[in-house]
């Protein structure tokens, strides 16, 4: 086990942080050529600051820890988690700047909601939001989803020992390729490919829906990037139910259904193997998850004659549950319908849907598909188990990408990763108790925020305590990097404070 | 003469003062003819404003979005936005529609509300029947700060400098 013990270890950490956040002053340019673009200076000046001041930051954390050692796989777990904390202090200057924050923890709470493609936002008045603030926005969801780790990996090419560690740090586990970076640069090309088609697409979809050239493709740019991440921004303050038609929902749901694939199947699939998709233990998982949850929301709202029809209730039941499955966070139905008209078993299965989430290796959030059939697989063995002979050995197969037998040790971690999944989840529902909502709310917006999601239920508003914000952001950030880091994190500063102590004594 | 001639002017402007107050309160009560509904209070109380004839006012928001003969338009009341569906024929000519750079007219909009349309997959909104623009938009104005713009520049000039200094000690470190 890694002993954290000198301040070499400090400045490796500092080193590979600083690269992060210079490539996160790069995004600000842009926003900042977009004001440029349409002669807004005022925001052009906001963005530029935004850049120096990022700039400054990291360019200073990689001079100081520049000391040409090569990181473990610890600093790189450490790193992304550190990272991403210090990316959210910094990407969120530019919504201070433009005054639409009640404060300026509001405006870290977004950018981690951004960065985590969860969604849910805090900004006020966002209907008469600056273009360049909307990218931003957008284009902090789409890095995000991503990996602002992985996107580090890409652009600086840096192939050090704790590649490796950064890349698991963040949340993804798979390497599509042996090396870590050709892994990296592969994710961004898959997901710049899909941003061109999709923005086409996005484009078009929104200039048949009535809206002008020009406004239609930045509205089709964003929606692409928020549904592919699986993120849930939008650029008007009644999210998809600003643009009134069922055929832009259609395309925002294929686009954020693939966006919730893991990226190695995103990769078989481009590669040709086509049977991967329908035989892959994470697709079945999803598909049979999604299948009993839809049927569940769908017959919750029945009973309560929610809607009309069979249409209007499959259009409003099944979009807003898979965007909840996909943790995508797309909303066609107000905060205060689901609070007042839904009823409790609609409102389980979606919180059901929003804990389990997408893919792993994904843009999706949530404990995953995969560790739900990993579980499901396990139960299956262990019943198997009980009604063989003890002597009789049991083995389990499953298919992802290509045959493998169930070990304990891939059960142990699911099990562990579900159990930290479900005990931050009861920290965040408890949280909302305890600023005065009722139980089924606080566990709708913890489930959201914890799966990484968006939906919400109207809990989530600049008038609740910081506190509850502070517990909202530690959910969603623990829940994206999916636990390894923060632990690894909380080991460096507990060892850290142990050795100084030491030194005092 | 002169008396006469300023009695009967004043008695003309008496009359005319009185003729348009009148008009002007008129129109006054046939705008306020039923009062308008909080969209955020129709958002949550749906169920006891479903499939009645409303009012609602508010500001435009940036889209009219034509389908065939119809129009869709979203109105922003207090935060709160609702769609409008109108005939095309019955909008009446808008100048600025709401965004960044510009508040968008204020409209009074009379219309059947739906909680989950039958017509629209469910979706909560207002058929209009009636609309007219009670105020008209503005531009709005904004200007970039100039304490804002020496910030920039003192930032991103100290970023350079410290962009520069690490990449030549990286290059060093990496040379020995």
């Amino acid at each position: 086990m890694k002993k954290w013990s000198r301040l070499g270890d400090v400045q490796i950490i500092f080193h590979y942080t600083g690269k992060i956040i210079v490539g996160v002053s790069f995004l600000t340019l842009i926003p900042l050529a977009v004001a440029v673009a349409e002669a807004d200076l005022a925001s052009a000046v906001d963005f530029l600051i935004s850049f120096g001041v990022t700039l400054t930051l990291g360019a200073g954390l990689a001079l100081s820890g520049t000391n040409g050692k090569r990181p473990s796989w610890a600093h790189g777990m450490v790193t992304a988690a550190f990272s991403w904390l210090l990316a959210m202090a910094v990407a969120a200057l530019p919504y201070w700047l433009s005054g639409h924050y009640q404060s300026y923890l509001d405006c870290m709470y977004d950018v981690m909601s951004g960065l985590t493609t969860t969604g849910i936002t805090l900004i006020q008045n966002l209907d008469h939001v600056s273009d360049s603030v909307n990218m931003w926005r957008h284009l902090l969801t789409f890095v995000g989803g991503q990996g602002i780790v992985v996107l580090a990996l890409a652009i600086f090419a840096d192939e050090a020992g704790g590649g490796y560690g950064l890349y698991v740090g963040e949340g993804k586990d798979e390497r599509l390729f042996p090396s870590v970076l050709h892994t990296a640069k592969v994710i961004w090309r898959i997901s710049l490919l899909y941003l061109v088609i999709g923005t086409i697409a996005m484009w078009v979809t929104c200039m048949v829906i009535g809206m002008e050239p020009g406004r239609a493709f930045l509205h089709g740019l964003w929606i692409f990037m928020a549904a592919w991440s699986t993120g849930g921004f939008a650029p008007m303050s009644q999210n998809m139910l600003y643009y009134h038609s069922s055929l832009f929902e259609l395309v925002t749901f294929v686009f954020f259904i693939i966006g919730s694939f893991n990226f190695a199947l995103h990769s078989a699939v481009l590669r040709g193997n086509r049977r991967e998709l329908l035989k892959n233990l994470e697709t079945v998982s999803f598909g049979t998850t999604m299948t009993v949850l839809t049927f569940l929301t769908c017959w919750g709202l029945a009973k309560l004659r929610v809607y009309p029809g069979i249409v209007a209730l499959i259009r409003k039941g099944f979009y807003q549950l898979a965007s909840a499955h996909t943790t995508t966070g797309f909303m066609t139905v107000y905060p205060q319908q689901f609070k007042g008209e839904w009823g409790d078993t609609a409102l389980l299965a979606m919180i059901v849907a929003m804990m389990i989430g997408g893919s792993a290796c994904s843009t999706a959030g949530g404990f995953k598909g995969l560790r739900v059939g990993i579980l499901f697989k396990a139960l299956i063995q262990d019943t198997k188990r009980l009604l063989r002979p003890s002597s009789a050995i049991v083995v389990q197969k499953y298919h992802y990408h290509g045959e493998k037998t169930l070990g304990d040790q891939q059960v142990r971690s699911a099990a562990l990763v579900v159990l930290m999944y479900v005990g931050i989840f009861a920290i965040g529902t408890i949280g909302g108790c305890l600023s005065g909502f009722p139980l089924l709310d606080s566990a709708f917006e913890s489930a959201s925020v914890t799966g990484n999601v968006g939906l919400t239920i109207g809990v989530a508003t600049p008038a609740i305590p910081a506190a509850l914000k502070l517990v909202y952001i530690f959910n969603m950030w623990a829940g994206r990097l999916e636990f390894m880091a923060i632990l690894a994190s909380a080991g460096f500063i507990v060892s850290f404070a142990r050795k100084a102590r030491n030194a005092r004594s | 003469m002169h008396v006469r001639s300023a009695a009967a002017g004043f008695l003309i402007f008496l009359l005319s003062a009185a003729s348009a107050s009148a008009q002007a309160s008129a129109q006054t009560s046939a705008q306020a003819g039923s009062a308008s509904v909080p969209v955020s209070e129709l958002v949550s109380r749906a169920r006891d404003y479903d499939d009645r004839n409303i009012i609602v006012q508010g500001e435009v928001l940036g889209d009219l979005m034509r389908r065939g003969e119809f129009v869709w338009l979203n109105l922003l009341d207090g935060g709160v936005a609702i769609g409008v569906w109108a005939r095309e024929k019955d909008l009446p000519p808008i100048g600025y529609k709401g965004g960044y750079w510009a508040k968008g007219d204020f409209l009074r909009v009379e219309g059947l509300f739906h909680r989950a349309c039958p017509d629209h997959g469910g979706d909560l909104d207002l058929h209009a029947s009636s609309i007219v623009v009670v105020q008209k938009g503005t531009p709005v104005a904004v200007k970039a700060r100039k304490d804002r713009m020496a910030v920039a520049i003192v930032f991103c000039l100290a970023g350079a400098v410290l962009a520069y200094l690490w990449r030549r000690r990286e290059g060093e470190t990496s040379n020995s």
